[in-house]
């Protein structure tokens, strides 16, 4: 019986091929596969402003959660997104607490708006940590925090902040012609008013940029709100943060594919617009339109490096004030009578302003100081070099221990565009300033 | 007495009972053989048919023994030929007949690089950005353990030289059987395009396909 | 002998009865289920066929110790064939019991010892001499599977690269670099290539084991993303590498011209060109 059964087990011994059996296979190390299909996931319905789809993966329990999800989604979707992606490269894991939670940081998201641009596929992006949890046999997600200046050290959410509008405030978003987003927060009913005066300064800015270095857009968030206006990228902490400031405009850089920051060229810029200082002021908008435009318009052409390398405040400052003069007698005359006023003071020591102090106690006289060095390149030169003159000098770091007109390097820059010497200019620039501009 | 209980017969008469039988069997001598106990004498049957039993009890013996070792003997062998692992010491099981040297030979011969570590072979190679990582564990000079990541290779590459690497190393503990060396090629391609993390049990083993990044992919292969 | 009569013979088939051997009857059929039943009914043993049959006086014979022994006693001894049953089983010529069971035993003892030594005999030769299936060798390399060409950019000598686009056609400086150890293309030399003014802008750096036998071929700008000289300095790299695909060059030197300030990547011609940002520039790869 032995030698049968042997005999014949070995004669069927052929059919013993085994079969596959697979199955999905979930392990420590799948834990950011998870997280990378529901980014992927809220990825494509933010892009195809599917609501439901956005807020599927997120924990229905949290109310919370999902009430501000919903809020952002609308805010983002009033936009013209380009890309939507999220990194998970850097993304480190830890489990954190008992009840499972997940913990991933920092998730970068790529929010790129069609008025953005980068060189290549370099993108402005959001860092924040997300929290999962397995619940009921899926991954769902507990918790989202946006890296901000105050957060970002103590999540080591290592990346670019999460502090633009749509995630803290309603907006309404209006887009003017082809390349101009106005956004408002739900202290602006009157956005519309700003769309005429928008497109035509953004015209005459684009105007005079010509075909240099620029960005497909423009977006310029509205407020009345002064709690937004620090709040709104994180203004309020910045060095040169006043509260009575008419508007600003943030830089911002983008990450590479791998969400690493890519610090030699501006991804985007945004434009905040105080219209409550305005009302206080009493000034124009437009004049404060076209004063943030112009930083817009150039900012990508500025030369960044990622440190503290970055062109003379005067410079951009200047050109940018300088601006304001163009078309507008008035305005002109305002700045001649404050450099005017500062020599008298005795504030003007034959250079232009350090960029360190720059935003100090003179700030005013400094901004019309710097918009001098135009003036008198247009009048030297005509409205095309003073812009030349800028572009050029905005591919230049300032020194920190010598006035940029010093530099060798400014030198180059005023024989190639102004035909002239820089000390030659510099002594020209001295008697037009205390001559009164 | 109705019943015999089964345990010691105590309620039972200690003397002989009535009714006993009578004698023995007819053609029965009760004097010629008593019961076979310990110190007694037994007398068997006659001197020839003595022997000849003695052959008898022989020949069954060695015909039995004879047909049990076949038997087990092709039972064994069946066994240890469809073993999908074999005994490498260490309590781990190999793959079978492949010397871990043989492996990392044919590897160096591709060109790639194999350093041995303790109780381990690390084969790699570059191929432009893409690296090809490799970990063999062995015992005994044979392999119980493969293990391989594939870094920076991207969908298209992974189709292609990165489906062909992996499934090289899984099929080589059925390397002779092409039939599952296909099906093992089909199942891996069909878990890179799926894009899954996913386990299989194939035989004896344990294959797991992992995507821990976008573009990087972990395979393991083990005794189950 | 007589005086030590036991109960039973060792097959259990007879008893002594103190003077003569008698055989063991089977228990008759349990007229429920057909099946010896001998202590749950017992009306049975009321029989008249099966007149109660009192026990030997066992406890003085049966081997101490042995409870088994007494067991089959009182199993069997309740159905005890009526006296004068003629003929033991076995066979027609009575013969003495012990000496022909003593025979089967033997046979059935030899066969269970020749069965399992033979079984262990058998299986211990069959497990030692046999091996699983599987020889020393290795299955054949599919053509995609990795091999050392794979590593070299196709159709890529060094003199193309250094001769005819450095030196000849830009008077570029190229030197051998000793440091190899950290390259992550594990080449075993390096040359690096730069313009001649010394501006330290630009670079060409070269990865190979020998003549033919190219790893990377890079070019590095810091002069801007966006400016002419970065886009044409990896524009004709891509040119140079596709120097021996006449028909690729022009499409691979207007990839690389648009994409040099990108990280994104292409093949052409078995090469992979991959643009880089920091520091900008373009890699030649060889494609998998």
């Amino acid at each position: 019986m032995l030698l049968a059964g042997g005999l014949l087990v070995t004669g069927c011994s052929d059919s013993r091929r085994p079969t596959i059996q697979s199955e999905d296979y979930d392990s420590y190390g799948s834990n950011k596969k998870h997280l990378r299909e529901i980014l992927e996931r809220r990825a494509k319905a933010l892009m195809d402003k599917d609501e439901k789809g956005y807020l599927a993966d997120l924990d229905q329990a949290n109310t919370k959660l999902v009430q501000r999800e919903k809020f952002i989604f609308d805010n983002l979707r009033q936009f013209d997104l380009a890309e939507i992606r999220f990194i998970t490269d850097r993304a480190t894991e830890r489990s954190e607490g008992e009840g499972g939670d997940i913990q991933f940081r920092p998730v970068i998201r790529i929010t790129k708006l069609t008025a953005d641009a980068g060189p290549g596929d370099v993108a402005p992006a959001e860092t924040f940590l997300y929290t999962l949890r397995e619940k009921s046999g899926r991954f769902v997600v507990t918790d989202i925090i946006g890296a901000t200046r105050k957060n970002y050290k103590k999540l080591h959410l290592d990346g670019p902040l999460a502090y633009a509008p749509w995630n803290t405030d309603k907006l309404h978003v209006v887009k003017v012609g082809k390349k101009v987003w106005l956004v408002g927060d739900e202290s602006v009913t009157d956005l519309d008013r700003y769309a005429a005066v928008t497109e035509k300064e953004l015209r005459l800015v684009e105007g005079m940029w010509g075909d240099r270095l620029s960005y497909p857009g423009h977006v310029l968030f509205f407020t009345r709100d002064l709690a937004n206006v620090k709040q709104w990228f994180d203004f309020g902490a910045a060095e040169n943060f006043l509260p009575d400031i008419l508007g600003f405009q943030a830089r911002e850089l983008g990450v590479q594919k791998n969400g690493m920051v890519y610090g030699n060229e501006y991804a985007a810029s945004r434009v905040v617009v105080n219209l409550r200082g305005h009302q206080a002021f009493g000034s124009d908008p437009a004049l404060t339109i076209r004063h943030e435009l112009t930083h817009a318009v150039t900012a990508r052409a500025t030369l960044t490096i990622g440190g503290d390398y970055n062109p003379p405040t005067w410079a951009i400052e200047g050109f940018a004030r300088y601006t304001e003069t163009i078309g507008n007698t008035a305005s002109a005359a305002r700045i001649r009578s404050a450099v005017a006023a500062g020599v008298r003071a005795g504030r003007f020591r034959g250079v232009t302003p350090a960029s360190k102090t720059f935003y100090g106690r003179d700030i005013d006289f400094n901004y019309c100081l710097g918009s001098t060095v135009f003036s008198l390149a247009e009048r030297l030169k005509g409205r095309d070099a003073a812009v030349e003159l800028y572009a050029r000098i905005i591919n230049h770091p300032d020194s920190l221990d010598m006035p940029f007109m010093r530099l060798p390097v400014f030198d180059g820059i005023s024989r190639d565009v102004l035909g002239m010497s820089s000390a030659s200019f510099r002594s020209r620039w001295n008697g037009f300033v205390r001559n009164g501009g | 007495m109705s019943m015999t209980p089964p345990g010691p017969p105590t309620g039972q008469p200690e003397g002989p009972p009535p009714g006993r039988p009578s004698g023995p069997p007819p053609g029965q001598a009760p004097s010629a053989a008593g019961p076979s106990l310990p110190g007694t004498t037994p007398d068997p049957a006659p001197g020839g048919g003595r022997s000849r039993r003695g052959l008898v009890v022989l020949l069954v013996g060695l015909v039995v023994f004879l047909a049990a070792g076949g038997g087990a003997y092709a039972l064994a062998r069946n066994y240890r030929a469809n073993q999908m692992t074999q005994d490498c010491g260490s309590s781990h099981a190999c793959i079978p007949g492949l010397k871990v040297a043989t492996l990392t030979e044919a590897l160096k011969d591709r060109g790639h690089r194999c350093v041995e570590e303790t109780s381990s072979w690390h084969c790699d190679m570059v191929i432009g950005r893409v690296y090809f990582d490799l970990w063999l564990q062995s015992s005994g000079g044979y392999v119980y353990s493969i293990s391989i990541r594939l870094h920076r290779m991207d969908d298209k590459a992974l189709a292609g030289t990165g489906l062909s690497y992996l499934s090289w190393f899984g099929a080589l503990p059925f390397r002779d059987d092409p039939v599952l060396t296909k099906e093992i090629k089909g199942w891996i391609a069909q878990q890179i395009e799926n894009d899954k993390d996913t386990k299989a049990t194939i035989g004896d083993y344990e294959y797991v396909l992992q995507r821990p990044e976008a573009e990087s992919v972990e395979f393991s292969i083990q005794e189950k | 002998m007589a005086a030590r009569p036991g109960p039973y013979s060792p097959d259990g088939r007879f008893w002594w009865d103190g003077t003569a051997w008698q055989p063991v009857q089977p228990p008759p059929p349990d007229p429920a289920t057909g099946q010896p039943h001998p202590q749950s009914h017992p009306q049975q043993q009321q029989q008249p066929a099966a007149p109660y049959q009192p026990p030997p006086p066992q406890p003085q014979y049966g081997p101490p110790g042995q409870p088994g022994f007494q067991r089959q006693g009182f199993q069997q001894h309740g159905f005890q064939a009526p006296p004068g049953y003629p003929v033991p089983p076995g066979g027609g010529t009575p013969r003495p019991p012990r000496s022909r069971s003593g025979f089967v035993l033997l046979t059935i003892g030899t066969a269970i010892a020749a069965l399992v030594l033979g079984g262990i005999i058998g299986g211990v030769v069959g497990l030692t001499t046999t091996k699983p299936k599987g020889e020393n060798v290795v299955p054949a390399f599919a053509e995609k599977f990795p091999d050392a060409d794979a590593q070299y950019l196709p159709g890529v000598t060094l003199s193309m690269i250094v001769d005819d686009w450095m030196k000849t056609a830009n008077k570029w400086k190229c030197t051998k670099d000793p440091n190899v150890e950290d390259l992550y293309s594990r080449a075993k030399a390096q040359i690096k290539c730069e313009p001649p003014d010394d501006r330290g802008d630009m670079y060409v750096d070269i990865e190979y084991d020998a003549d033919d036998k190219i790893k990377v071929v890079e070019a590095s700008c810091w002069l801007g993303v966006h400016t002419k000289a970065c886009k044409s300095l990896a524009a004709t790299m891509a040119d140079a590498v596709l120097a021996a695909q006449p028909k690729l060059r022009k499409q691979a030197q207007k990839w690389a011209e648009q994409n040099s300030g990108s990280e994104r990547a292409t093949t052409i011609g078995g090469i992979r060109f991959e643009g880089n940002l920091d520091p900008n520039g373009m890699q030649a790869l060889p494609a998998i």
